[in-house]
C-alpha cells in the first residue's frame, strides 16, 4: 500500500532541482551492495512495499542502460522506506548508490547525514552535510544539524559558526537560538547562554526542554529563584525545526507497526491525541492488531473519551475474551463511570484470570465496597495486601473494610501497621479515629482527627477531620463548638458535599432555618443527585413557614432525581397541605400520591394521599384511607401519639376539613 | 570538580593523544578472558521462550566478595528460571545450563600458584555447601555485613521476592529474609547496604523496577510490525525501598516515613555516597527513561529529591534517560563524586561532574565519552583504575534491549548482543575509548549486564567478572604490567568502614571510597585500590564518615594495608 507518495516526491523535489540534474556518469550495477534485511518477521504490508521498491531497484541496476538519475531515485526511495522502518544498514547503502549516481542530488547525501548521526558517527555525519552545503549554502535544515552534530561532537567553534549562518538564513529560527545557547552553555558563558535560550523560548514557547537549560544557566549565576522558576516549568518538548526531507517520510509508511512505535512515543510524550491519531491509522491498515487497539482504548481513555475507549475494548475482548489486562482496563473505567455493577463484573473476570494483578484487585475490593457486598470486597482487598505487603492504600481499604464487617480488632490491628510504615498517614489516621469513635474511645478518636487538622495533610483531609471532630463535639452536646467545626470543614473542603450536609443539619437542629435552607442549597448544588440536600432544603423551608420556595425546590429537585420518592413524597404533601392556597394542588397531589403508594405501600404515604383527597373535598374517600392507615399502624404497634395525631386527622375528614401544615410542630 | 576546560577546543588534541596513549595497548592487550582457566562454568539462562517477556532479557550481576574472610575475592552470580504462566524449560529458546538446576551460585576463589608462581583465581562452585538455594528469577546483588558479625551478607534482588542470605561464618549462608523484614515483592533490580542515619550499622535501599506481571504483559512491534520488548514506559513504575537497620537482627521499612515511597520511577541503578558533601549518606538512582532521583539525606531521617536542581535529573538538553546503571566516583581528583551513567542506543552514556556541593554539570561531550556509546546500550559500568595510572577509567557493560536489525538480518538467534567498552580517563576531564586495543575480551558481542569488579587474582590490579544474559560469565583478569599499588581496608570496631573515603596524595590526587554498589545489578570489591606511575606518594589520609581523620605514612608499594579505626 502507498501512502501520499506524489507530494513526498513533491517535497522532496526541490533539493532534486537544486542539484541542477547533473546525471553522473554511468555506474556498474550494485544490487548487492545494498543488503538484503531479513522481512521474515516484517508484516505483510510492509514486506510488500519493501520488495516492490527493491524489485525496480534490483531491476534498474541490472539494466547497463538505465539512466543514473533515475537509478538514483529508485534507489533514494529505496533508502527511504528502509530509513522509515529502521532499517540501518539497507538505508545506508541505497543512499550511498543514489548519491554515488546523482551526485548533484543534495537529497541523498543529507540522508546519509541524517543516518550518520542518528548512529553518533559525527564526522560522517558532518561531511555529508558539509556537501549538501556546497551546493545548498543556505539549506536551514542542514546547517542547524550540522551545527547539532558539532555541538555533539565537541567542536563547539564551528558549531557556532554554523548556527550563526542558520541564524542570518532566518532571523527568526529558534534551533539556531538554542544551538547558539548550548555553545555558550558548553563554554561556560552563561549569561550568552540565559540571552540565547530566552530567545528560543521567545520563537518557540511549546519547546518546554528549554527551560531546563535555562534554569541550569540561571543556577550557574546563582539566580537560583528564576533557576527553580525554570526548572519547574521544564517540559519533555525540544525545539524543533521544520525539516521536509524527514518529516515527509512519514507519508510513505505502510503497515500497522510504524503507527504504533509513533503513538508509543506520543503516548510516553504525553501528547494522548497524536497517540490516538497514529493508533488510529495503524488500525486503518490492520484493523485485526491488537496492540493497536488495547492501545488506542488506552489513548483514548487518557482524553476522557470513556465510550470511545469502552467500544475499542469491546472490540478487543470479541476477540480475546480472555484478556485479564482489557477486562481490568473496562472494569476500572465503568468505575470511572459510575457503572459499579459493569465494573464489578469485570473486573472479577480479571483476577479471576490474573490473581496476580494487584491493582484490578484492589478496584474490585473498591467497587464492592460502594456496592455493599464487604465479604467479597475484603477478600479482593486481602489478595491486594497479600499481593503487595507494602501497598498502604490496599491495606486501608482492606482495615475499612473488617471495620464495616465488625471485625474491629483486626481492622485496627491493619491500620496500625499501616501507621508503622508511614506514620504521617493521614488517612490511616482518619480511618483509626473512626474506629476508635465507634468502640466507645473518642477522646482518643479526638486526638487522631485533631492530629489530622493540625498537620500538613492537604486541605480536603484536614476538612475530613474537622467534620469528624465537630460530629464528635455535636455528639457530645457541644453544640456551638460543633457549628463551628462543621464551619471549618466546609472552609477547609468548600467542594465536600458531605461537609456542607453535616453543617446545615446541625443548623437546622439548633431551629437556624434560614442558614439551614442556604447550607442545603450549596449542597444540593454541589451534588445534585443528593436527596438528602434536596430534602434537607425543602424541609428547612417548609419548617419556616416559605412553602412556596418548598415547592420551587421539590420541583427543581425532581427534574434532577425524578426517581426519587422522599421528594416525590414531599411534594406530594406540600401540595396537599401548605397553608398557602397559591401552593397547594389537590389534583396533582393525589396523581403523585398515589403514584408514590403504589411504589411502596406506606403508613405515611396513605396518609398524604389521604389529606391529597380531602383537599379536593372528596372527604369520604380521605377518611377511608385514613381508618385503613390506623387499623394498619395498630396492627403494627405505633406508638399511642402517633396513633392519636392519626385519629384526628380521621376526624377531621370525617368533619369535612382538609390538614393543613402538619409538619409544623 | 571545580573548573573545566573549555569545551571543543581540545578535541583534535584529545583525539591524536587518546591514539597515542591507546597504541601501547595494541601489543598487550589489558584484559585477558581467564574463565575457563579459572574454572568459572557459569551460564545464565534467562528462561526466554519467545513472548518477549520484559524481564528476561534484564538481568543479572553478580558480586566479588570475600565470604570467607580469607583474603580473596569469591564470586556471586544471579541466575534466572523459566519464565511465564506454563512455561517449561522445553519452551526455552536457550536451553538452562547442562548438569545442574538453575539457580543463584556460589563460587569460592582458591587462589593456586600459577605460571611463574603468581597466584592465580580458582573459582570452585560451593553453592549447595553454602546452603543456598535461591530459585527467585535474579536480577542483581548487594553485599555488606549488616549484622556487624563480620561476615559479608547478601542481598539478591529478584523479579518477585528478594532474598537476605546471612552469612553464618562457617561457609554457610541462611535465608534471613521474612526473619528481618528486608523482603520486597517489587521487581527489583539494583540494592545498596549503606548507613544513611550514622549509627554504624548497614541499611539497605532497594530500587525497584516497574509493575510488571504477566498478566500486563505487552508486544511492542518495531515500525517494521515484528514483534520486539517494550520499554519501560509500558509499564507503572513502583517507588524504592528503604530499609533501617533497627541493630536487633531487623530491619524496619522506613519508605514512606524517609520520603523515598513517595515518587516512583523506573529504576535500574543505584548508589550510595555522599553528594552533596555534608557527610551524610544520600542515594542517587538511575531510572529508566524517566527523571533520575537524587535523594539528598535531610539528617533527621527523611530525604528530599533535588535532582533538578542540582542538574542531575536529565541530561544537558533537559531530556530523561534510559539510565541502567550508576558509577559515583572521583573522575577528575577534586575530591568529590561524579556520577556516570550508561544508557541506550540513540543516547549518550552521560558524565556529571559534581562541583563539591552536590551541583553537576553535564560534562559528557567535553569529556569524549558521548560520541563512543551512541549505537551502544550500557548497562554495567564500574570506573576502575585498570592501567594504574592514579585516574579512574571505565568499562562500560553493553548489550541492546531492542532487536539490532543488522543482526536479525543475519537471523542472529538473540539479536542483541554488543561488546563491552574500555575508556582511559587521559587527564581527570577527558577519555578516550581504547576498546580497540583491550584486546580479544572486548571484540567478544554478549549481551552483558553487570560488571563486578575487584582484585581477584591479588596481583593489585582491578580484575572484572562480566555476566552476561543468556549467556558465560567472563573473568577479565587484568595483565597491565608495571606502576605501583596500594590497597587499603578499612576497618571499624571489626566491621568495614562504609562510606568511609581514603585520599592519596601525589599527581595525581586520587580519592576512593569504600564502598560495594554502583553499576548495574552487582556488588564490589569495597575496598580502595590506588595505582600510581613512579614513587609511591608519601601521605595516605583516610577520612571516616563521621569526619574523624588519620594521616598515614605510605608503606612500600605493592601490599594490601589494613588500617583499623
Amino acid at each position: 500500500m502507498r501512502h501520499g507518495a506524489s507530494a513526498l516526491a513533491g517535497a522532496l523535489g526541490l533539493l532534486a532541482l537544486a542539484g541542477g540534474g547533473a546525471l553522473a556518469a554511468q555506474q556498474p550495477a550494485a544490487s548487492e551492495a545494498i543488503p538484503r534485511p531479513n522481512l521474515e518477521r516484517v508484516e505483510p504490508a510492509v514486506r510488500a512495499q519493501l520488495e516492490e521498491q527493491r524489485a525496480a531497484v534490483d531491476e534498474l541496476l541490472a539494466d547497463a542502460g538505465a539512466p543514473p538519475g533515475l537509478v538514483a531515485e529508485a534507489a533514494g526511495r529505496l533508502g527511504q522506506l528502509y530509513l522509515l522502518y529502521g532499517l540501518a544498514e539497507a538505508s545506508r547503502a541505497a543512499f550511498g548508490e543514489a548519491a554515488e549516481r546523482s551526485p548533484g542530488d543534495g537529497r541523498w547525501r543529507y540522508y546519509l547525514g541524517v543516518l550518520a548521526e542518528q548512529e553518533g558517527d559525527l564526522e560522517a555525519a558532518m561531511a555529508s552535510y558539509r556537501a549538501v552545503l556546497e551546493r545548498r549554502p543556505d539549506d536551514l535544515p542542514t546547517l542547524l544539524r550540522l551545527g547539532r552534530s558539532a555541538v555533539a561532537g565537541n567542536r563547539t567553534e564551528a558549531a557556532a559558526e554554523w548556527f550563526e549562518r542558520a541564524l542570518a538564513v532566518d532571523p527568526e529560527s529558534a534551533a539556531a537560538q538554542h544551538g547558539l545557547g548550548e555553545v555558550a552553555f558548553l563554554a561556560g558563558d552563561w549569561q550568552t547562554a540565559v540571552d540565547r535560550f530566552e530567545a528560543a523560548l521567545a520563537a518557540q514557547p511549546e519547546a518546554t526542554a528549554v527551560h531546563y537549560q535555562l534554569g541550569l544557566a540561571y543556577r550557574e549565576l546563582g539566580e537560583l529563584e528564576r533557576a527553580r522558576e525554570h526548572l519547574g516549568r521544564r517540559g519533555s518538548s525540544p525545539v524543533s525545526f521544520a525539516d521536509p526531507l524527514t518529516d515527509g517520510l512519514g507519508q510513505l509508511t505502510a503497515g500497522a507497526g510504524i503507527h504504533i512505535v509513533r503513538g508509543t512515543r506520543a503516548f510516553s510524550a504525553g501528547r494522548f491525541d497524536l497517540a490516538v491519531e497514529a493508533y488510529r491509522r495503524a488500525l486503518a491498515e490492520d484493523p485485526t492488531n491488537l496492540t493497536a487497539r488495547q492501545s488506542l482504548a488506552s489513548a483514548l481513555a487518557w482524553i476522557g473519551d470513556l465510550e470511545a475507549a469502552l467500544a475499542e475494548y469491546a472490540t478487543v475482548l470479541g476477540q480475546r475474551p480472555e484478556d485479564a489486562l482489557a477486562h481490568y482496563n473496562v472494569g476500572t473505567l465503568e468505575l470511572k463511570r459510575g457503572d459499579l455493577e459493569a465494573a464489578a463484573g469485570h473486573l472479577r473476570r480479571a483476577v479471576e484470570l490474573a490473581p496476580d494483578l494487584a491493582d484490578a484487585q484492589y478496584n474490585l475490593a473498591g467497587v464492592l465496597e460502594q456496592l455493599g457486598d464487604y465479604p467479597e470486597a475484603l477478600a479482593a482487598a486481602s489478595a491486594a495486601v497479600e499481593l503487595d505487603p507494602q501497598d498502604n492504600a490496599a491495606r486501608l481499604l482492606r482495615a475499612n473494610l473488617l471495620g464495616r464487617l465488625g471485625r474491629l480488632a483486626e481492622a485496627e490491628e491493619q491500620l496500625a501497621w499501616v501507621l508503622r510504615d508511614d506514620p504521617a498517614s493521614a488517612d490511616a489516621r482518619m480511618s483509626l479515629g473512626t474506629l476508635m469513635a465507634r468502640t466507645g474511645r473518642p477522646e482518643r478518636a479526638g486526638e487522631l482527627w485533631g492530629e489530622v487538622l493540625g498537620s500538613e495533610a492537604p486541605a480536603p483531609i484536614r476538612g475530613r477531620a474537622a467534620l469528624a471532630l465537630a460530629g464528635l463535639d455535636e455528639r457530645a452536646g457541644r453544640l456551638g463548638e460543633a457549628l463551628a467545626g462543621y464551619r471549618r470543614a466546609v472552609e477547609l473542603a468548600p467542594a465536600d458535599a458531605g461537609a456542607r450536609l453535616a453543617l446545615a443539619g446541625a443548623l437546622g437542629r439548633t431551629g437556624r432555618l434560614a442558614e439551614a435552607a442556604e447550607a442545603f442549597g450549596a449542597a444540593a448544588e454541589l451534588a445534585p443527585a443528593s436527596e438528602q440536600a434536596w430534602f434537607g432544603r425543602a424541609t428547612a423551608q417548609m419548617l419556616a413557614g416559605a412553602d412556596g420556595e418548598a415547592r420551587a425546590t421539590l420541583e427543581r429537585a425532581l427534574e434532577q432525581v425524578p426517581s426519587s420518592l422522599p421528594l416525590g413524597h414531599a411534594l406530594a404533601r406540600l401540595l396537599a397541605a401548605s397553608r398557602d392556597p397559591a401552593v397547594r394542588d389537590g389534583r396533582r397531589a393525589v396523581e403523585l400520591a398515589r403514584a408514590v403508594l403504589e411504589r411502596q405501600p406506606a403508613l405515611d404515604h396513605a396518609e398524604t394521599l389521604a389529606m391529597a383527597l380531602a383537599e379536593l373535598g372528596r372527604f369520604d374517600e380521605a377518611a377511608d384511607w385514613q381508618r385503613r392507615v390506623l387499623r394498619q399502624a395498630r396492627a403494627a404497634g405505633e406508638a399511642d401519639e402517633r396513633l392519636a395525631a392519626i385519629e384526628l386527622r380521621l376526624r377531621r375528614y370525617e368533619l369535612g376539613e382538609p390538614v393543613r401544615a402538619p409538619w409544623l410542630p | 570538580m571545580t573548573g573545566r576546560a573549555p569545551g571543543g577546543r581540545a578535541a583534535p588534541l584529545v583525539a591524536a593523544l587518546a591514539a597515542w596513549l591507546a597504541a601501547p595497548l595494541a601489543g598487550q592487550p589489558p584484559f585477558v578472558d581467564a574463565t575457563a582457566e579459572a574454572g568459572l562454568d557459569f551460564v545464565h539462562f534467562n528462561g526466554m521462550s519467545g513472548e518477549f517477556y520484559f524481564p528476561e532479557m534484564t538481568g543479572g550481576g553478580g558480586a566479588l566478595v570475600d565470604y570467607d574472610n580469607d583474603g580473596d575475592l569469591d564470586l556471586f552470580l544471579v541466575q534466572g528460571t523459566m519464565l511465564g504462566p506454563g512455561k517449561t524449560a522445553a519452551d526455552a529458546i536457550f536451553p538452562p545450563p547442562a548438569g545442574g538446576p538453575p539457580g543463584d551460585r556460589l563460587y569460592r576463589n582458591d587462589l593456586v600458584a600459577g605460571p611463574g608462581g603468581a597466584p592465580a583465581a580458582r573459582f570452585v562452585d560451593v553453592t549447595e555447601r553454602a546452603g543456598i538455594v535461591e530459585a527467585g528469577y535474579g536480577m542483581g546483588v548487594a553485599a555488606g555485613d549488616y549484622d556487624g558479625d563480620g561476615w559479608t551478607d547478601l542481598y539478591v534482588t529478584n523479579f518477585g521476592s528478594n532474598a537476605l542470605w546471612r552469612n553464618l561464618g562457617d561457609g554457610r549462608f541462611r535465608d534471613v529474609t521474612a526473619a528481618t523484614g528486608s523482603d520486597d515483592r517489587r521487581w527489583s533490580v539494583a540494592a545498596s547496604f549503606a548507613d544513611y542515619d550514622g549509627d554504624g550499622r548497614l541499611d539497605l535501599f532497594v530500587a525497584n523496577y516497574v509493575d510488571f506481571s504477566f498478566a500486563v504483559h505487552k508486544i511492542c512491534p518495531l515500525p517494521t510490525g515484528e514483534r520486539d520488548y517494550c520499554g519501560p514506559l509500558a509499564y507503572d513504575p513502583v517507588p524504592d525501598r528503604l530499609f533501617r537497620n533497627r541493630g536487633d537482627g531487623g530491619f524496619e521499612d522506613v519508605s514512606a516515613a524517609a520520603g523515598i515511597a513517595a515518587q516512583a520511577g523506573a529504576a535500574l541503578g543505584l548508589v550510595a555516597a555522599d553528594l552533596d558533601g555534608d557527610r551524610r549518606t544520600d542515594f542517587y538512582v538511575a531510572n529508566d527513561g524517566s527523571a533520575n532521583f537524587l535523594w539528598l539525606n535531610q539528617g533527621d531521617g527523611t530525604f528530599r529529591d533535588e535532582a533538578l536542581l542540582a542538574g542531575s535529573a536529565f541530561n544537558r538538553a533537559g531530556q530523561p534517560e534510559a539510565s541502567m546503571g550508576v558509577a559515583a566516583a572521583d573522575f577528575d581528583g577534586d575530591g568529590d563524586e561524579d556520577l556516570f551513567m550508561a544508557h541506550l542506543t540513540g543516547e549518550t552514556n552521560t558524565l556529571y561532574r559534581n562541583d563539591g556541593r552536590g551541583l553537576f554539570r553535564d560534562d559528557t561531550v567535553a569529556s569524549g565519552l558521548g560520541s563512543p556509546s551512541w549505537t551502544m546500550t550500557g548497562f554495567g559500568v564500574v570506573p576502575l583504575d585498570y592501567d594504574r595510572d592514579g585516574r579512574l577509567d571505565l568499562l562500560v557493560a553493553n548489550g541492546a534491549v531492542k532487536t539490532i536489525e543488522a543482526l536479525a538480518r543475519r537471523r542472529d538467534p538473540y539479536p542483541l548482543h554488543q561488546p563491552n567498552q574500555l575508556f582511559r580517563n587521559l587527564d581527570g576531564m577527558s577519555f578516550a575509548d581504547v576498546t580497540a586495543g583491550a584486546g580479544e575480551a572486548f571484540s567478544r558481542s554478549e549481551v552483558s549486564r553487570g560488571v563486578a569488579v575487584g582484585d581477584v587474582d591479588r596481583d593489585g590490579d582491578p580484575d572484572a567478572v562480566v555476566v552476561n544474559n543468556a549467556g558465560p560469565a567472563r573473568l577479565l583478569l587484568n595483565r597491565v604490567a608495571g606502576g605501583g599499588w596500594l590497597g587499603v581496608a578499612l576497618a571499624e570496631g571489626g566491621r568495614g568502614a562504609w562510606g568511609a573515603r581514603a585520599e592519596l596524595a601525589g599527581d595525581p590526587r586520587q580519592w576512593r571510597r569504600v564502598a560495594a554498589d554502583g553499576g548495574f545489578a552487582s556488588a564490589h570489591d569495597p575496598w580502595p585500590l590506588f595505582g600510581f606511575a613512579g614513587e609511591p606518594p608519601a601521605r595516605l589520609r583516610l577520612h571516616w564518615p563521621d569526619g574523624r581523620r588519620r594521616e598515614l605514612r605510605v608503606p612500600p608499594a605493592g601490599r594490601y594495608l589494613v588500617v583499623a579505626r
